[in-house]
């Protein structure tokens, strides 16, 4: 069962596609994390999902309804926190829950009181007197209380400091505990990411790169590490899959996007027959920035 | 119902400074402009810079209200992607039945509020209360509306501002354009479709602006809401174009054939005149004269204007200009305040009253009308206006006659040249008459009047004879539907003969008391005239 499904979605602001055939599944109960550069499309993806914005081309549906015909009684179980969202400033924490509670049935005032300890807000002050870390508590706040099924978050991280980062992902790990939602979240920020998604989708220049499971994608990128023991480095055969290949000083490295240990080894024997092959593991981050380069340099190549 | 009050509680919430400091600003006009006037004497020059000030302030009043209402709009911007509400469980309905209902508290229901006990404190009684708080209320009403068009496509305070000064201009083009002045429009075919096309416009422009914020407030469309904006626009200035029925008998009902209840009063035509006009070689003035008759003693017959058209065999063409009784013609006649307070007897012949006309066309009509060509239908619009004694004044400074919300007060008596000059402080209610009629015939000034004609009376004199007085304005100041204004009454002192030389009586002013006579429209009704025949 999907909470989110798109369609070969797109979007275009004037002559600028921003979105082109995206085609998603958000599992339900899932942490699923759009991850992309700047200006991948992934903020756009998530203003066409909550009808912030109508898709050029293709469809959407969340929670069942087509994402342009989103009503109160969907939006009700719809959490969303954005990085640039505008909050009414001149509130106070208490006066913000306070105009928010009666639009939500599902309202959880226990829940409400136990967050509020948790993320150590104080109720009186303005929000435009807060740090932004806390305002972003603030809204993550307002958006949990009443136990959606969805909670969407768009750059949550953007602009706050290591340390409120860190309190911010455990307020999230820790609210998650409290309640069974599918989180949806937008972020170029990969570490804090891989502490949270178990699904990934990678956008780039506004189409799907991949989506799968993180434990899918960490077990398919290996970095591979040859020792060539004297021997020179193959200078054809290499298979185009690899990326980031780097023959230098007796060593060849590269990654392998799809890693399969026998198939990885096999083609190693034939490559650098006297060599010493090891694979490591990669972060998300090692992944991204694999990506990120070769992308580079096919463009260039492209523009070459 | 219960979360579109939350919305009007949190919209309260945000703006209740700046709403207090507008109402504040509201409050202190007639304040500041009363205090200014207080008792004393004022020149006439002076009224001309407190007229100033009253209607500064009354457009900065006008102009802030329509910011905060713009301001109430944006709190929750329909433009923006990142606005909070729209990613809560809000409907754009609701929103818009928020939004609408704090736009009447705040600007419509809040300043009548904080009038009413200046206006109560002023004398005005329920029907003008009612009067006053709904000329005000529609004055807001406009610019508010005019807010929430602007502020509904708009993202962001600059670019209000940017777009509030290009709709004015826009707005003015329109009405330049509607007139004729930037290009030739086609002549209506017939008055009637000339008064169907005013119709038209006066409701595409009236619903438009209403479509708009609608549109916007469900959909969130706003390239589309633009493109309603643009379509609305062209057929308001597409009217004078492609218009060519005439609907006027459906929605028409001032100038409806006279009712059972009009006054028994007769009409008569006298001459009519055709005149070079004072203000354009390009055009002429009709002179139109007559006389009525019919009138009972106690009322006279004020003619309030008069719409013409040209009529040659079955076509009808609209007169260009306004028919209007020339300045100086229009006070009551000479005699009737006189009979009101008994002081002469009633007139049983009802001797009738003349009456006279000017209006302004082009020269071409003026020369086919003086050739005999066209003939000239004058529909009147007039009031039977009753005359009332308000009561008596002793002629000494200090007193004062209470009627209602009009309060007349001596405050100085001064001799020159042997003449008596009273001035009188009075205040007064004053409606706004744009408001008061939905006919575009009518035209849509913001002109304001009296509820009465006022006449004064000298009597008690030594001689034992009544006399009309000279009533001369020194000036008047209009604050919200109050006028507070001075006159002056000239009078000349009683003489008699001793030892064959005129002398003024000694201590006549004792006994001498000035009656204030008020004539107040009891009814209004149209006739309607046909002039065949104009001398040059």
């Amino acid at each position: 069962m999907n909470i989110i499904e798109t369609q070969n979605l797109s979007h275009r602001y004037w002559r600028t596609e921003a979105l082109r055939d995206l085609t998603l599944a958000v599992p339900t109960g899932s942490v699923f994390a759009l991850l992309g550069a700047n200006g991948a499309g992934k903020t756009t993806a998530i203003k066409v999902l909550m009808n912030l914005l109508r898709p050029s081309a293709g469809s959407a549906r969340v929670l069942g309804v087509e994402s342009s015909r989103l009503g109160e009684r969907e939006l009700a179980q719809i959490g969303y926190v954005s990085e640039n969202q505008q909050l009414s400033l001149w509130m106070t924490v208490r006066q913000l829950l306070d105009y928010c509670r009666p639009f939500y049935p599902t309202w959880d005032t226990g829940l409400e009181a136990r967050l509020l300890r948790q993320f150590d807000l104080p109720t009186d002050r303005k929000l435009k007197q807060l740090s932004r870390g806390m305002l972003m508590k603030a809204a993550l706040l307002s958006s949990l209380a009443y136990r959606p099924k969805l909670l969407v978050l768009d750059e949550p991280f953007s602009g706050l400091d290591p340390l409120v980062r860190d309190e911010f992902v455990a307020g999230l790990l820790e609210a998650a505990q409290l309640g069974e939602w599918t989180v949806f979240i937008s972020s170029h920020d990969i570490e804090e990411v891989e502490r949270l998604a178990d699904h990934i989708a990678l956008l780039d220049d506004g189409r799907l790169k991949f989506t799968e499971t993180t434990e899918a994608l960490l077990k398919r990128f290996r970095r591979i590490e040859v020792d060539l023991n004297g021997s020179a480095g193959p200078t054809t055969g290499i298979p185009s899959s690899w990326l980031g290949w780097k023959c230098e000083g007796g060593r060849a490295t590269f990654c392998d996007p799809a890693f399969a240990r026998e198939a990885t080894e096999r083609i190693c024997r034939e490559l650098f027959p006297t060599g010493t092959v090891e694979a490591k593991a990669m972060t998300l981050r090692e992944i991204f920035v694999v990506l990120a380069r070769a992308k580079k340099l096919t463009g260039k190549g492209a523009a070459a | 119902m219960k979360l579109v009050w939350h919305i009007v509680r949190k919209d309260f919430r945000r703006l209740w400074l700046p709403l207090s400091l507008w109402l504040l600003l509201g409050l202190a006009q007639p304040g500041l402009l009363t205090t200014y006037l207080g008792d004393g004497l004022v020149e006439s020059a002076s009224y001309e810079g407190l007229r100033y000030f009253s209607t500064t302030t009354e457009m900065m009043v006008i102009g802030i209200g329509f910011v905060l209402a713009a301001w109430l709009v944006m709190e929750d911007s329909l433009v923006i992607t990142t606005a909070f509400w729209s990613t809560r469980p809000i409907s754009g309905a609701r929103l818009l039945a928020a939004k609408v209902i704090g736009a009447l508290l705040m600007f419509c229901v809040a300043p009548v509020l904080v009038l009413t006990p200046v206006w109560i404190a002023f004398g005005f009684s329920v029907g003008e209360w009612a009067h006053a708080a709904w000329d005000l209320a529609a004055t807001q009403g406009q610019a508010t509306i005019a807010a929430f068009v602007i502020a509904g496509v708009t993202a962001t305070s600059g670019q209000f501002l940017v777009r509030a000064v290009g709709a004015m201009v826009l707005f003015l083009l329109v009405v330049f354009f509607l007139s004729g002045s930037m290009v030739t429009l086609p002549d209506p075919i017939s008055t009637g479709v000339a008064w169907s096309q005013n119709w038209i416009k006066l409701v595409l422009l009236l619903i438009t602006p209403i479509i708009l914020v609608i549109h916007q407030y469900l959909t969130r469309r706003t390239g589309r809401t633009w493109v309603v904006a643009a379509v609305g626009l062209g057929l308001v200035m597409a009217i004078p174009f492609v218009w060519r029925w005439d609907i006027s008998s459906l929605v028409q009902t001032g100038d409806n054939p006279p009712s059972a209840a009009e006054p028994a009063v007769s009409l008569l035509l006298g001459k009519a005149h055709i005149e070079p006009s004072p203000s354009s070689p390009l055009r002429r003035r009709f002179r139109v004269e007559g006389s009525i008759g019919d009138i009972p003693g106690d009322t006279y017959v004020r003619i309030n204007g008069a719409s013409g058209e040209w009529i040659s065999g079955s076509g009808r063409l609209p007169f260009a200009g306004r028919f209007r009784v020339p300045l100086g013609a229009d006070r009551p006649p000479n005699g009737r305040a006189l009979r009101v307070s008994r002081i002469l007897p009633a007139d049983p012949e009802m001797t009738p009253v003349a009456w006279v006309l000017e209006g302004e066309d082009s020269v071409e009509r003026a020369e086919v009308a003086r050739a005999g060509g066209r003939e000239l239908a004058l529909t009147m619009n007039l009031s039977l206006m009753r005359g009332q004694e308000i009561g008596r004044l002793p002629l000494k400074v200090g007193a004062e006659l209470r009627h209602g919300a009009c309060l007349t007060k001596i405050i100085s008596i001064e001799r020159s040249n042997g003449y008596v000059y009273v001035r009188l402080d009075d205040h007064d209610f004053s409606p706004i008459e744009s408001f008061g009629t939905t006919r575009p015939v009518s035209g849509l000034g913001l002109s304001s009047r009296r509820a009465g004609e006022d006449c004064f009376i000298a009597s008690s004199l030594p001689e034992g004879e009544a006399r009309l007085l000279t009533v001369r304005s020194v000036g008047e100041v209009q604050i919200n539907s109050m006028l507070v204004g001075q006159r002056e009454l000239l009078l000349e002192p009683p003489v008699a003969q001793v030892n064959g030389r005129t002398v003024e009586i000694p201590d006549w002013e004792q006994a001498a008391v000035i009656i204030q006579v008020r004539f107040s429209s009891e009814a209004l009704f149209t006739r309607q005239m046909l002039v065949n025949t104009f001398s040059p």
